[in-house]
């Protein structure tokens, strides 16, 4: 389990999460959802050690976070980016096969079986296409696909998204979301995911996490019993009294009441 | 054809090699080369050219190229900026200070000026991390603008120098270096040039792969496994001990570094591994056939970065025409 008890963080002279506590468990997807600025990447990346933390306690299976050395935080925790602004043109099974970095030695770099594993992940993923084309010349969702390879090449034991399905289309976004489930089910891994839309949210996490004023105004499992009822009120006091919130034929339904 | 590329550069290195071996004021021939090497020359004045002056200045030369070349290479991967040249945190600035300092206070006696150049060079990087350390903030940012800071310092003090300097006898040595040669290049300066080009290309060599994780940007290289802290700074340092160590046996050579990577890039394909050693092999080969040029264009030895500013100015323009015609629309 990755637990996160009282994380506090300060950017720039502003109080951005104030003791924020929450738990990653093995096998299910969590999804934090808040309104833009709410702190939702200031979480991802304060959890993965990039922002110092003001106060707070990180464990991931009972080992404190910040005593573990470069490679093996990143055995422990994958992080998939919200925008790859660095324009890279490496190969994407190339790309992929960087996610093995931490379990290789000093100055040891990927081989030909590495290569190869990079290969079937892409495979596996449906991706096969992605083979032997440059990471330059990829749409953003094909990029997005290979970035989540190269998470699942890291073969870490929690994985830490920042907005993976933002700037997908409608159907990229669900064939995303639903490897990454599928992947998370299947290797028994923790995945913490920020996203916008509570209607993905809804469809393909286990637990929901709701930040809101600095503070984690949700935190819900679907298997609750009044799930559906906290998070309508949860919603509301995020997007305000118009929200209109309908769970319908399994899915998530929200309105906007005109004024 | 991947192959082929690969054979056309080891050949063009060897040509280039043996054409500083045979070119200049005293010109030797193929065969004068075989009776050199077989021994059937033995005490002549032929003999004595090759092995004490042009071997050793070849040698010097291809080394210097290959440094400068690569830590361009290095340089550009750490910033992820493929117009970076590794003066960028102002080591041939600092260079030129203490190699000026020599000139003017140590009667420009060759060890002190290569001593005073290299830590003149390596103080300027190490006070640019410094500074940058102080300035905080994304490191990139800082880590340029301290650069900028300490070059403008060097240029301050380059200026104040020679404004001091005594314009009969040391102005002219001292604008000499600052325009790069390597007539005084020897076995001596091979010996004390070598050892720290070679530790530090080897260096780099070891840490080429976790340099290039970090071209993915500083938290998806932490998010992967690696130390990018010490990575970096290991990869700053032995950059820029190949730069130090070869201006302090040649003055400023401009350009290389900055041109070749990209001329390796354009050329032979992107592809990060294969154009490390590209580049080690092309600035080689180039400042072999720049120095060639320099001493054999004119009656008397043209200072090198006139050729190699010159070199890159073309190499650069064409680059940038060829880029451009090929995202016009068709």
């Amino acid at each position: 389990m990755l637990s996160v008890e009282g994380l506090t963080v300060c950017r720039g002279g502003r109080l951005v999460l104030d003791g924020v506590s929450f738990a990653l468990r093995p096998g299910e997807v969590t999804a934090v959802l808040g309104l833009n600025g709410a702190g939702k990447t200031t979480l991802i990346k304060a959890v993965l050690g990039f922002i110092p933390q003001q106060g707070g306690r990180l464990t991931a299976d009972g080992q404190a976070l910040d005593k573990l050395s470069p490679s093996a935080r990143a055995r422990k925790l994958a992080y998939v980016p919200q925008s790859d602004e660095g324009g890279v043109s490496y190969r994407t099974e190339d790309f992929v096969s960087m996610g093995a970095t931490a379990s290789l030695g000093a100055f040891a770099r990927p081989g030909r079986e590495e290569l190869r594993r990079a290969q079937d992940i892409l495979r596996a993923l449906s991706c096969g296409s992605l083979i032997g084309r440059s990471m330059a010349a990829l749409s953003g969702g094909e990029r997005r696909m290979a970035y989540l390879a190269r998470a699942v090449m890291q073969d870490a034991a929690y994985l830490l998204l920042d907005e993976p399905a933002a700037s997908l289309d409608f159907s990229r976004q669900h064939s995303f979301l639903g490897s990454l489930r599928d992947y998370v089910r299947r290797r028994g891994a923790g995945c913490l995911l920020s996203v916008h839309a509570p209607e993905l949210a809804y469809a393909y996490a286990d637990r929901l996490l709701v930040l809101h004023d600095r503070r984690v105004l949700l935190d819900v499992g679907r298997d609750g019993a009044q799930f559906e009822e906290e998070l309508a009120r949860a919603l509301r006091t995020l997007y305000g009294p118009a929200l209109r919130m309908e769970v319908w034929k399994g899915g998530l339904a929200l309105g906007w009441e005109a004024p | 054809m991947k192959r082929r590329s690969w054979l056309g550069l080891w050949l063009l290195l060897a040509a280039s090699f043996l054409l500083s071996c045979l070119c200049g004021r005293y010109p030797l021939s193929v065969a004068d080369l075989w009776r050199i090497l077989t021994g059937r020359a033995a005490g002549t004045m032929m003999e004595n050219v090759f092995w004490n002056i042009r071997v050793a200045r070849t040698c010097v030369t291809g080394l210097c190229g290959a440094a400068l070349a690569l830590a361009g290479f290095v340089y550009q991967g750490l910033f992820r900026n493929p117009l970076v040249s590794p003066d960028v945190l102002g080591v041939s600035g600092g260079a030129s200070v203490g190699a000026i300092c020599a000139i003017l206070f140590w009667g420009g006696s060759m060890a002190a000026l290569q001593l005073l150049s290299f830590a003149g060079g390596v103080a300027a990087v190490a006070l640019s991390l410094l500074l940058a350390r102080a300035i905080g903030g994304d490191r990139h940012f800082s880590l340029i603008m301290s650069g900028i800071v300490w070059g403008a310092l060097a240029n301050a003090a380059i200026m104040a120098l020679k404004y001091m300097a005594d314009p009969a006898q040391q102005l002219a040595v001292i604008d000499y270096w600052l325009m790069g040669s390597f007539s005084l290049a020897g076995w001596e300066e091979l010996r004390s040039a070598a050892p720290l080009i070679l530790a530090a290309g080897a260096a780099l060599t070891l840490l080429r792969y976790r340099l290039k994780v970090l071209t993915l940007g500083d938290e998806e290289a932490a998010g992967l496994g690696v130390a990018v802290g010490p990575v970096r700074l290991a990869c700053v340092g032995c950059a820029t001990v190949l730069v130090a160590a070869s201006v302090s046996v040649s003055g400023i050579v401009s350009w290389v570094g900055l041109i070749v990577p990209h001329l390796v890039r354009a050329v032979l394909g992107d592809d990060f591994e294969a154009n490390f050693l590209q580049s080690i092999l092309c600035g080689a080969a180039l400042l072999l056939l720049a120095d060639t040029l320099a001493r054999s264009l004119l009656p008397s030895e043209i200072p090198i970065s006139i050729l190699t500013s010159l070199i890159g100015a073309v190499f650069l323009a064409g680059f940038l025409l060829r880029r451009n015609r090929g995202e016009r629309p068709c």
